[in-house]
């Protein structure tokens, strides 16, 4: 399918299309089978998705939330039986307290082991680690994985986010022969929330472009990342 | 915005904010608990100047999540037990090929990388559009279009190939 023709589906799917745009995509649909069958698809599937996760709206709202926001507690016998007990990972505030207990029986052997261990370069990262983690290489370098894909020369390629102090890059590299190359990068800059954005809206919109031209297909899954990584160990 | 002028608002959109919660998590306990640090953080911390309050609502819960995954420091680098979880958590709600095609979504939705997991779940699971869902994840619209596309692609592929197993 024509990358262009599922950038419309998505966008007439979602109610962004101009009025225009909304009936040249309905003529063809009615026009044309095949991408009329293709959008039943990407429809469907849409569909299961809002199924799958407005399977919460049949649980009640918690008191405790209905409390803060003020409202009466309409169903509360139902919701009494059904109170939500808060989990450990709420229970923040005693977690500096443990913590700070934590950190005086692990620091000695932490540093130890740190000694021990052989310092971490960007290539062994980009070789070795699964997408969706942050991976420091050194008090002042960081790199988070964003995702994995094939290029269309059938190299393994990564997206990746490389902080340095106050710098930060959002950049791809594909191994190609034993190394890896940088693709593109495009700077990015500290909101004020202390998060990173693109430094400017062209930025992204480069890595997108590049991805658009030179991605095969789609991101890779898990399992398929991780069979790369294998291959990838040295 | 005042105090009741915000709790209308979260109320008014708390069915869309918990399920956004529930894409993130994949868990509806752990959704209305994130839910519930939401709600606790928009009405004791002020509204930055220069954020829309549903956007910032959005944010807030996104990035609550992702402090969380941080302190737990389980993510999916083993999706094999959060596929178990998911199941799990539908057991019993289903049955048969009903329930293996809710297993199959769940796992290509776990699939996708965080990117096209935030768009899915921003725009298809919480109704949220291009344009508040590209101040949500401060980025550019162009972005937004181009990495939603490219989830359902991914989504697509993937169902249609489990559908043909």
């Amino acid at each position: 399918m024509k990358k262009s023709d599922i950038a419309m589906f998505s966008a007439f799917l979602d109610n962004e299309l101009s009025e225009i745009e909304r009936k040249q995509f309905e003529k063809r649909l009615s026009t044309d089978e095949k991408f009329a069958i293709e959008f039943a698809n990407f429809s469907q599937n849409d569909q299961a998705v809002r199924q799958a996760f407005s399977i919460i709206d049949d649980k009640p709202v918690p008191n405790s939330i209905l409390e803060m926001l003020g409202e009466p507690e309409q169903n509360a016998v139902e919701h009494n039986t059904n109170v939500v007990e808060l989990k450990s990972w709420r229970r923040s505030i005693w977690l500096p307290v443990a913590a700070s207990f934590l950190v005086i029986a692990l620091a000695l052997p932490m540093l130890l082991m740190m000694n021990q261990q052989s310092a971490l370069t960007l290539a062994d990262v980009l070789d070795s680690r699964a997408s969706g983690q942050t991976i420091e290489i050194d008090e002042s370098t960081n790199v988070e994985l964003v995702m994995s894909f094939s290029d269309t020369q059938g190299h393994f390629c990564r997206e990746y986010v490389f902080s340095q102090s106050t710098n930060s890059e959002q950049r791809i590299s594909c191994k190609v022969g034993d190394a890896w190359q940088t693709q593109i990068s495009s700077a990015l800059s500290l909101n004020s929330q202390n998060n990173y954005q693109p430094a400017s809206g062209d930025e992204t919109q480069r890595v997108e472009m590049w991805l658009d031209k030179n991605m095969s297909g789609i991101p890779m899954s898990i399992q398929t990342e991780r069979k790369n990584l294998l291959k990838n160990e040295r | 915005m005042d105090t009741k002028t915000l709790k209308s608002l979260i109320l008014r959109n708390l069915k869309d904010l918990r399920r956004f919660a529930y894409s993130l998590t994949n868990d509806i306990s752990d959704a209305d608990d994130l839910t519930q640090i939401v709600v606790e953080k928009l009405l004791t911390k002020p509204l930055p100047e220069d954020v829309v309050p549903l956007s910032w609502m959005f944010r807030v819960c996104k990035n609550a999540w992702i402090d969380e995954l941080r302190s737990r420091k389980v993510r999916t680098t083993d999706d094999s037990v959060e596929i178990t979880e998911i199941a799990a958590t539908h057991e019993g709600s289903n049955q048969g090929d009903e329930k293996r095609q809710q297993k199959c979504l769940q796992e290509a939705i776990s699939e996708l990388p965080d990117v096209y997991r935030d768009v899915i779940s921003l725009i298809i699971v919480a109704g949220r559009s291009y344009a508040e869902t590209a101040e949500i994840l401060e980025i550019p619209i162009g972005t937004v279009m181009s990495r939603v596309a490219r989830a359902r692609e991914k989504l697509a592929v993937k169902l249609n190939k489990d559908n043909e197993e």
